[in-house]
Formats: structure tokens, sequence, C-alpha cells
């Protein structure tokens, strides 16, 4: 080696290792902000032009065909009115409504998640207060005190279901269980009326090499969804919605959360489930229900008007039956996720205006035509034979029985996420029953210390 | 540089030997002489920018991580008690074991494949090496989202790994690859092993082409073998590239936020969360900006030890 070629390696050598640290401090801190999501469209807006951005979930065909009719129906009644819908899946809506609507971009209106996590909204500042279009256009009588209650809290954000009116629901959202009545009939079975009937239904059906329950979860939150129409079976529906209301200082009682996590895992070990369950889309799985493959699908309303699209006649719905024979029906099931204002739209009354159509008795129409479930309650049971009819029925006695039970993740910020986990790691067999229960409550417990401070 | 000199200056043998360098160099000012004011003066645009956009930051980020904050309303002191719930909490213990166990796939297993590859193709009389160097670098290429979207076809259940499993009979080994408790981690790992080995591949195939021929000569004149050549000729050769190369690498393992956000997004359960997802989870969905502060507050310390590490031995070797 010449002499020089030392001296010039160790200067190239140390000035890339200061790069190098340079470098690692500079990419550490740098995940902080490239991890931010995208934003809303701006809004351009001239002197007797206003445009309107909603933010909302990516929902189901039915829903977004609906909304595209009552958009341009707005639209044409209000000229110079253009609403833009911006679409989101509702893993990423979710995640990062909170960053939208604090950024320069706010949409003027916003799909939000429900409970505490709107609450957190509040709190923010970032909603407005609806409580004068509530009077102006007699929201209240149209929404029931309980759909009200679903999107109150207080202006400073403390409270959840009292105070200022935040969103409205457009919707009906409860969950149940879809059944092919082909395949039931060919096992020889009317719908079952106790939960062990039902448990035996599952079996008979593994027997004969049909997939007992279709089933996807490659999103995480299905199972969430799963859990929440085993859950009201076994708990009292009164300890779940204080625990909610609460925020979680109303503690989950033991006893029913244990068996609900229970026959879950024992579900999973009997492979009531398609073997790709874990990584199979919930998309693909009610497809796949919908086309006759499987007997049962644990789902949710919102899909009433797609499934009734692909199966007809031969697709039915029911809540899942009590443990004991008689007992009073319930599920989880609530208002459907709240359009609220944003703080920082320019045209708050324009915003409201449109809000109040979208469940507007026009809208209700569109809804039940389409095969949906409206929000305002109404009369007649439409769509007799098919699951459309079954979900009105169902609701019908829900509302008899008060049975309708809020969803557990409302309770907190994070315990949609917590859930998402503890379930994934419940049915993979990484906890057990009381483990899963125990996440519930630390979640809860972390909760309730930051809302402390 | 001298600024640089000194950042790095935790050992202090290197400072030495810079000052030596430059009191050789005549036309470079020391501290103190007249013309350094000028110097400093064509630095101050650079250090303005540094500072502005990444010294400010990482203050301001050190700063929100002694506090609680949701990202929106007021924040209130907490001092140390997000870095007590970095350390305490289940979760964010197993991300940052989670990022050691990508180091591995990232790094030490990207970098003998590499080592292998480079091996090769220097000494093999093959044409169209400089087609093989890009194929190979191409997955550096593509933007790792797609990467990501391209491999979770691949692991799916009726994707093209297990179909390949079942015809050639091994049907049992099929997996939800990503959905299982026990391959996610892995199987992400290894997309990244897929990723980074071209980059190494890249790196030493230069450094190869550096090493005189006269060495292998001498060597096979000796009769040494491959193996022997390999290990007596090539590694030593390499031994600036494979610095560089570990380190880019275990950088991009600590920091792998989209790959993981794209195949898993954390799941099955935890099992597959890295520090940068929980730093996003936490700043940007639960309002927990403080703890994500101290997260990536922690995770910088942690890169700059092991890098650091990592050059110490490399200069040492």
């Amino acid at each position: 080696m010449k002499e020089g070629e030392g001296m010039k390696w160790h200067r190239t050598h140390t000035k890339s290792r200061v790069t190098l640290v340079a470098a690692v401090a500079i990419a550490a801190l740098a995940v902080t902000a490239t991890a931010v999501a995208g934003s809303a469209a701006s809004s351009h807006k001239r002197a007797s032009n206003i445009t309107l951005n909603v933010l909302a979930d990516a929902s189901t065909p039915a829903r977004v065909k609906a909304q595209d009719t009552l958009t341009t129906q707005f639209e044409k009644a209000h000229p110079g009115v253009t609403i833009k819908w911006q679409r989101k899946s509702f893993n990423d809506l979710f995640a990062t409504v909170k960053l939208i609507l604090s950024g320069p971009n706010s949409p003027d209106i916003a799909y939000l998640p429900q409970g505490w996590p709107m609450v957190a909204l509040v709190k923010a500042g970032l909603l407005v207060p609806l409580d004068k279009y509530e009077k102006q256009y007699g929201w209240d009588k149209r929404f029931t005190a309980g759909q009200r209650r679903e999107a109150e809290a207080s202006t400073d954000g403390t409270k959840f279901g009292t105070g200022s009116l935040y969103g409205i629901p457009v919707t009906t959202d409860i969950t149940g269980v879809f059944y092919d009545k082909k395949l039931l009939a060919s096992l020889g079975q009317k719908l079952p009326t106790t939960f062990a009937q039902f448990q035996a239904d599952l079996a008979a059906a593994k027997q004969k090499g049909l997939t007992p329950i279709q089933f996807g979860n490659s999103d995480g939150w299905p199972l969430v969804h799963f859990s929440y129409v085993l859950q009201p079976i076994f708990v009292a529906k009164n300890a779940t919605r204080n625990f909610v209301y609460t925020g979680g200082k109303s503690p989950i009682p033991t006893g029913g959360m244990v068996k609900m996590a229970t026959t879950l895992q024992s579900w999973v070990d009997d492979k009531y489930f398609p073997d790709d369950w874990s990584s199979q889309s919930s998309d693909d799985a009610w497809k796949k229900f919908a086309n006759g493959d499987g007997l049962f699908y644990f789902g949710g309303s919102w899909l009433s008007a797609d499934i009734k699209q692909i199966a007809g006649k031969n697709a039915g719905f029911f809540l899942l039956p009590r443990v004991t024979a008689g007992a009073p029906v319930t599920t989880t099931g609530s208002g459907g996720n709240p359009f609220a204002i944003s703080a920082k739209s320019k045209n708050p009354d324009v915003a409201a205006a449109f809000l109040n159509y979208l469940s507007s008795p026009a809208a209700v129409k569109l809804y039940i035509t389409a095969g949906d479930i409206p929000a305002p309650p109404f009369t007649g049971t439409p769509g007799k034979g098919t699951v459309t009819g079954d979900i009105f029925s169902s609701l019908a006695q829900l509302e008899k029985a008060d049975g309708m039970v809020p969803w557990l993740d409302w309770g907190t910020t994070t315990m949609f996420d917590t859930l998402k986990a503890t379930l994934q790691e419940l049915a993979g067999g990484k906890t057990t029953p009381a483990g899963d229960l125990q996440a519930v409550r630390n979640d809860a417990k972390k909760f309730q210390a930051d809302q402390g401070k | 540089v001298i600024e640089g000199g000194k950042l790095a200056g935790s050992t202090p043998a290197p400072v030495a030997r810079f000052r030596r360098l430059f009191a050789r160099e005549r036309d470079v000012p020391l501290p103190g002489d007249r013309a350094a004011v000028y110097a400093y003066a064509y630095v101050l645009p650079g250090v303005a920018i540094y500072g502005l956009f990444v010294l400010i930051p990482i203050g301001q980020t050190l700063w929100i991580s002694l506090h609680n904050w949701d990202g929106v309303s007021h924040a209130t002191w907490a001092g140390l008690d997000n870095y007590r719930e970095v350390f305490s909490d289940p979760v964010i213990r197993s991300a940052f074991e989670h990022a050691f166990v990508l180091v591995f796939f990232f790094s030490i297993l990207s970098v003998a494949f590499a080592l292998f590859i480079t091996t090769l193709l220097s000494r093999s009389k093959i044409r169209g090496q400089a087609f093989f160097r890009t194929a190979l670098f191409l997955p550096l290429v593509i933007a790792t989202v797609a990467v990501g979207v391209i491999w979770r076809w691949i692991y799916a259940y009726d994707g093209p790994l297990n179909h390949a499993l079942r015809i050639v009979g091994l049907g049992d080994l099929a997996h939800s690859w990503l959905a299982d408790f026990t391959w996610a981690l892995p199987s992400v790992g290894l997309v990244g092993t897929w990723v980074e080995t071209g980059l190494c591949v890249v790196l030493f195939a230069a450094g190869v082409q550096k090493i005189p021929t006269s060495y292998y000569d001498a060597a096979r004149v000796d009769g040494a073998g491959p193996l022997r050549e390999f290990f007596a000729v090539t590694l030593p050769g390499l031994r600036n590239e494979l610095v560089v190369a570990v380190s880019i690498t275990t950088i991009a393992a600590f920091r792998s936020f989209d790959l993981v956000y794209i195949a898993t997004r954390g799941g099955p359960g935890y099992q597959t969360t890295v520090p940068a997802l929980e730093i996003y989870n936490r700043a940007f969905v639960y309002g927990q900006v403080g703890t994500a502060s101290a997260i990536a507050a922690i995770l910088a310390v942690l890169m700059i030890i092991v890098v650091s590490a990592i050059a110490w031995v490399g200069g040492r070797a």
C-alpha cells in the first residue's frame, strides 16, 4: 500500500461513519413525519358556488349508490352547491379522521367513529355542536332518544351520552347471523331457538362437510364484530351499556366475557371456520356465503342489501338465540356511525341541510328500496322473505325487548385495536379467555388514568 | 466536517485522527484561524437548513416526549412517565424485540446471501453480469408499498407459495403465512431479505472489482481453494462495503414501517408490530403523541448505538 492511501482511507472511513450516525438520527425521527395521512380535497369556493367535502368510509356498494342518488337530488334542489365524497376503508378512515379534521384541508362533513373516539374529537374542538340544527330540522322527533344519546357528549369532552348533539346517524346497524335457507333445510333443521340448538347445527354442518360459519379476518376487525354477535348472549346488556358510557369505569362482568371467549375459541378449535379464515378478507367471505358456501355468516345489517342482491330469497337473518329458551332477544347494534360537521367548515348551515337530507323521509324510502336499514324509525316490514325483511322484524323485536347493546369498542379510544389484537390472540390460541378479559380491563384502566390527566 | 467530528466524538480516537489529518493539509483552516470565519460563513446555510429541518424537530420530539399530549388539545407535563411506559408496556417492548428479529433478516441474512451471490458472480465467466446485477437490484427500486402488496399475494392462502408447496406434495406445510402467529414475523423478515440482498450485491460487486486480481493469483499460486480464497482475499477486501451494507440494512430494519403496515398491520395479535408502527398508531390514531415521541427518541438512541458499534467493529477488524 502506498503512503497516503491509508490516510485517505481513514478520512473517508471516519466521514462515512459521521454521515451514518447523522443518517440514523434523521431516519429515526423522520419516521414520525413520514407516516402522515392524506388530506381531504381542498375546497375551492367562488362567491356563489359552495363545495361541500364529505369524508366517509368505503362502505358497501348498495349504500354508496343510495348516497350518490341523494347527492344528485340535493345538488339539483340547491343550485350552486357541489358535494364531493371522499371515501376511505373502515380501518384507514378511523385511523386518520382526527388528523384530517385537525389539518388545514378538513372536510365539511365527516363520518365518525362512535363512542369515546368520537368524544375525543369533541374534546379537541373539532366538531360543531348540532343543537341549533336539531331544533331547526326537528331531529329530536326524527330520531329516538336512544339514537341521539349515542352521538351526545359534553362540550368539554369529559362525558359521553349526555350534553350536546354532535352527529346524526343515517342508517341503523345491528349484528346477527345470516343463514343459507337451502343448506339449513338440507340438515333437516329449522331456525334454532336456543343457543344449544345453534351449536348442534354447527356440528351437524361440519359433519356433513359444509362450512359451518363462513368468515374472513384479514383486516382484524371482523373478529371484533364476530364477538359482538356472541357477547350479548352472555353479558348482561346493562353491564355493557354502563361499561361503554362510563369509559370503562364501570367494570365488564367476568363470567359472561369468559364464556363468550371460551365459545369463540372452541369454534376455532372445532374448525367451524374455513381453513383460510385468518387471511381471507371479509368481503370475500360474505360473497362466498351469499353464493352458497357456508351455512351461517356472522355480520351486520349493513350487508343486507348486498347479500340480498346475490342470494335473493335464499338468505335469511336471525338474532343469535339465547341460552335459555324464551329469554328476551338481544344483540349488539345502534344507530349507524354518525355524520358530523367539522368545526373548520365554512358552510356549516349548508352542511346541516345536507345532513338533514341524508336522513329525510325521501332518503329513508331510498334506503328501504335499496334493501338497507335507515336510522329514523318507520312503520311496515318491507322486503318480506329476504334478509331485509328478517332484519326489520328483528329490529321490531329488539325495540320491544329493549335489547340493543352498544359496541364494546365505544368504551375507550384504543379499545377497537385492543380487541382486534386480543381476539386474534384468543382465536390463535395465544391467550386464554381470562387473558382476553384482562386485556379489555387493562385498556379501560389505562383510558381512565389518561382521562384524569 | 469538524462539527460532525464532534458529533461522533464519543470515542476520542477518531477525533484525534482527524486533527492529525487536518494538521498535514495546509489549506484546511483550523478553528481560531482567521480563514475559519469565512469557512463558517460558507457552512452557515447548510447548518441553518439542517438545524431547521433536523435539529429543531429532534428537539421538539424530545420536548413532546416529556408531555401528555393528544396532538390537538393542551399538553400537560408528564416528566419521564412516557419513558417509563415505553419500558413497562409489553406491546412496545415486543415491538423492539421484533425490530431485532428484523435486523437478522434485513441485515445478517441479506449480507450472507449477497456475499454468496457476489462470489458466484465474480468467479464465473458467464455473460450478462450487468443483467444479473440489475435484476438483483430491482426489488430496491420498487416502492415498498408495492413490495408489500406483491408479497401479501404470494403469501396468501391461495397464493403461489402455497400452490407450489401443494404441487410438490408438501400441502401440509401450507399456511396463511402472514396471519400465522409463528410464521408472520419471519415471513415479513424474508421480504426484507429479498429487498436488501440486491443492495448488498451491488455494493459488494463494486467492491470486488477494486480488489487487485494479483491477490487472487497469489492465493491460487499458494494453493488456496475457493473457500480459502473467499476468507483470505474477498472478505477482507470488502471490509468497507460490509460496514456500509450492514449499517444501511440495519437502519432499514429498525425503521421499517411501510412493509409491516401493508403486509400485516402488526398482526396477528401484536406478533409483527415494530417501533415505527407503534409510533404511528400512538401519535396519529390513539392520540398519545407523548408516548410516540418517547418511542421515537429511544429508537433513535438505539439506532445510533447499534450503528456506531457496527462502524467501530468494522473499523477495528
